[in-house]
């Protein structure tokens, strides 16, 4: 069978070791778990040396470093302009990126320029003779369906998350580092602002989180008092909630939000979208509180109500207040 | 400014049911009786060209659809909130149709057409993809962002400057040149409702019709082959009984578990 050539493509903007990409290399070793690949890593951005010296010592892939003037901060559609000659040189079968913004960004066009299929936010793989499916959750996470690119290179974003490296001793990777010199790009980064989400939210033990389903901001209140049954409490929320204006931005958990891990994460009326797990996966205990029997959010979590929740929450918070004054 | 909003209509996700068998069919899952409606995003990218035209007086806002008859709904829709005119491509579609066919329809509808800006939703609801606009900007070899929540006029002449929230809540600020494809986010600026009056008039509105012959199709490139119920990630525990009884076992539990 002839080896099949994989390229994971990390970026490397922010200083510090690109743990995020474990997850790239971790997909590496699955391609190679059925049949031989040959994996490449490509690393772009300001700091792609050290990245990129990271990298292929940590994992034993080579890698090419494409180190990117300070001036010229990396945009989506300056990694492709990047990536595209590299590729077009190793001629990979499967190109993988982390599914990260200026990774939607650069996929479709690339896989034009590419001539490739397109995969985004794949969460398992599975070997079909000398080819792969690739899994993705569709309906907010209610299906997963399995695609199949034909012979065709395939660009693929990876979810965070589904993916886990196994640390293993490996010979380092060779690393080749390039300097190269971007000509002006129709995309430039004007202005990059730091996240506002709420200190409080990371510190919390319980975060209590409202989806769409609470119906209304004056239903929130139900959320505050279902929080105030616990100590060290925050109340947090869905894009959706935040996007109505019933919860501020800053309290937002999900992958364009905060990420919170505490010990009891409740989710009320929330459906279980993959932006939204993203920010929460880490909790300790997750319930959920649902009307859908089949919201994706119950196979999120360790233990599901199916309610509706301007009945059950005033059942619940009696019951936790009775519980408490047991205690107290 | 000419604006071409492309948008999808459909389900409702509480809508759909993840029966443990999965249907032999995968476009199945899209079985008789969903509700259905436009994607969310698409609604706000009607509303993002909507606001652009009302602060920079673009001369025509054009809505653009691929799908089966029904689908017109959604140019009527758009058409309501202030669309100028619908476009219809007519698709039989198994509605899990590859993202470049789509793509390929829909750049092949606009590319004569002199348009400034390209406007789709981030993602459909539905499919999740995020990537017949990104697929649509390669093919016209256009600049393309995604998952901008609000944009306005440069101050160098045919460029946009487009706000986005990017991992962990940080914000961007970026430029990018016309002639340009945008995918765009939720945000705070809801969509409008359209009057009824307003959607009563947009139904006597023409549309104009193509068939998918017409247009040239693109190879699909890639094809969804099964669908399956996703994998329990958590144990998923569903606690019983009247409304009474699950609240207290809920309590009984988390209070044995030491968590409140
Ligand atoms: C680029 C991008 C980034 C994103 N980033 C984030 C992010 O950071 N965080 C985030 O949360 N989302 C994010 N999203 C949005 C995400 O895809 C989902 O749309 C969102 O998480 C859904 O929010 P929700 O669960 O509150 O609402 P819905 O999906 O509408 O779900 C509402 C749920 O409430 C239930 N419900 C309704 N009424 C009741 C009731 N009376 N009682 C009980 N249950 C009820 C319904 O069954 C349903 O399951 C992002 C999307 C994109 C495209």
């Amino acid at each position: 069978m002839p080896i099949k050539s994989v390229v994971l493509i990390a970026e490397a903007e922010t200083d510090g070791n690109p743990s995020a990409a474990m997850d790239l290399a971790a997909v590496g070793d699955r391609l190679g778990q059925d049949q031989p690949v040959g994996v490449h890593w490509l690393v772009v951005g300001k700091h792609a040396a050290a990245a990129g010296e990271y990298l292929s010592e940590s994992t034993g892939y080579p890698a090419t470093a494409l180190v990117v003037p300070p001036e010229k901060p990396l945009t989506g559609a300056l990694l492709a302009n990047l990536a595209k000659p590299v590729l077009a040189d190793l001629r990979p079968e499967i190109i993988a990126f982390l599914h990260t913004s200026s990774a939607q960004d650069c996929v479709g066009p690339l896989a034009i320029a590419l001539e490739a299929a397109c995969i985004t936010g794949v969460q398992g793989i599975i070997a079909d003779g000398d080819q792969f499916i690739f899994q993705r959750a569709v309906f907010g996470g209610k299906w997963l369906t399995e695609i199949r690119a034909g012979d065709r290179p395939v660009v693929l974003t990876v979810l965070p998350g589904f993916f886990q490296w196994e640390d293993t001793k490996r010979q380092p990777g060779p690393l080749e580092i390039q300097q190269p010199s971007p000509s002006p790009q129709r995309i430039r980064l004007i202005e990059a602002r730091a996240s506002d989400c709420e200190a409080a939210l990371g510190q919390a033990e319980t975060v209590v989180a409202a989806g769409r389903g609470i119906g209304s901001q004056e239903n929130l209140d139900l959320i505050h008092r279902l929080a105030a049954c616990f100590p060290k409490s925050a109340v947090a929320g869905s894009r959706l909630v935040c996007d109505a204006g019933w919860l501020p931005y800053s309290r937002q958990v999900g992958v364009t939000g905060a990420t919170v891990s505490p010990a009891l994460y409740l989710a009320c009326g929330i459906s279980g979208a993959f932006q939204h797990l993203v920010g929460m996966s880490g909790s300790r205990f997750v319930a959920a509180i649902n009307k859908d029997p089949d919201a994706a959010i119950f196979r999120a979590a360790d233990v599901g109500v199916v309610e509706d929740l301007n009945t059950f929450l005033p059942l619940l918070i009696e019951a936790l207040e009775r519980n408490r004054s047991y205690t107290a | 400014m000419k604006i071409l909003v492309c948008t999808k209509r459909v389900p409702d996700l509480e809508t759909i049911p993840t029966p443990e068998i999965p249907p032999k069919s995968p476009a199945d899952i899209f079985r008789d009786g969903l509700a259905w409606r436009m994607n969310r995003y698409d609604e706000y990218a009607v509303e993002a060209a909507l606001q652009l035209r009302e602060t920079t007086g673009a001369s025509r806002i054009d809505a653009l659809t691929v799908g089966e008859e029904d689908a017109e709904e959604v140019l009527r829709r758009a058409m309501g909130m202030g669309a100028d005119h619908g476009v219809h491509i007519l698709q039989t579609n198994d509605r899990l149709t590859s993202p470049f066919t789509i793509a390929g329809l829909m750049a092949a509808y606009a590319r004569e057409r002199a348009y400034d800006l390209i406007l789709c939703g981030t993602m459909s609801e539905d499919l999740m993809q995020g990537l017949v606009g990104p697929i649509m900007a390669g093919m016209l070899g256009w600049p393309c962002l995604t998952s901008v929540h609000a944009f306005a006029q440069s101050e160098r002449s045919q460029a946009l400057v487009c706000e986005r929230e990017i991992e962990g809540g940080c914000q961007e600020a970026l430029e990018i040149d016309l002639p340009a494809l945008l995918t765009i986010q939720s945000g705070s600026c809801q969509p409008r409702y359209p009057a009824l009056s307003k959607l009563l008039r947009a139904n006597t509105y023409p549309l104009e019709v193509f068939s998918e012959e017409t247009l040239a199709p693109a190879d699909a490139r890639q094809r969804v082959v099964t669908v399956r119920p996703p994998e329990q990630r958590r144990e998923g525990v569903r606690i019983e009984g009247s409304s009474e009884s699950k609240a207290h076992q809920l309590a009984a539990m988390l209070r044995s578990k030491g968590l409140c």
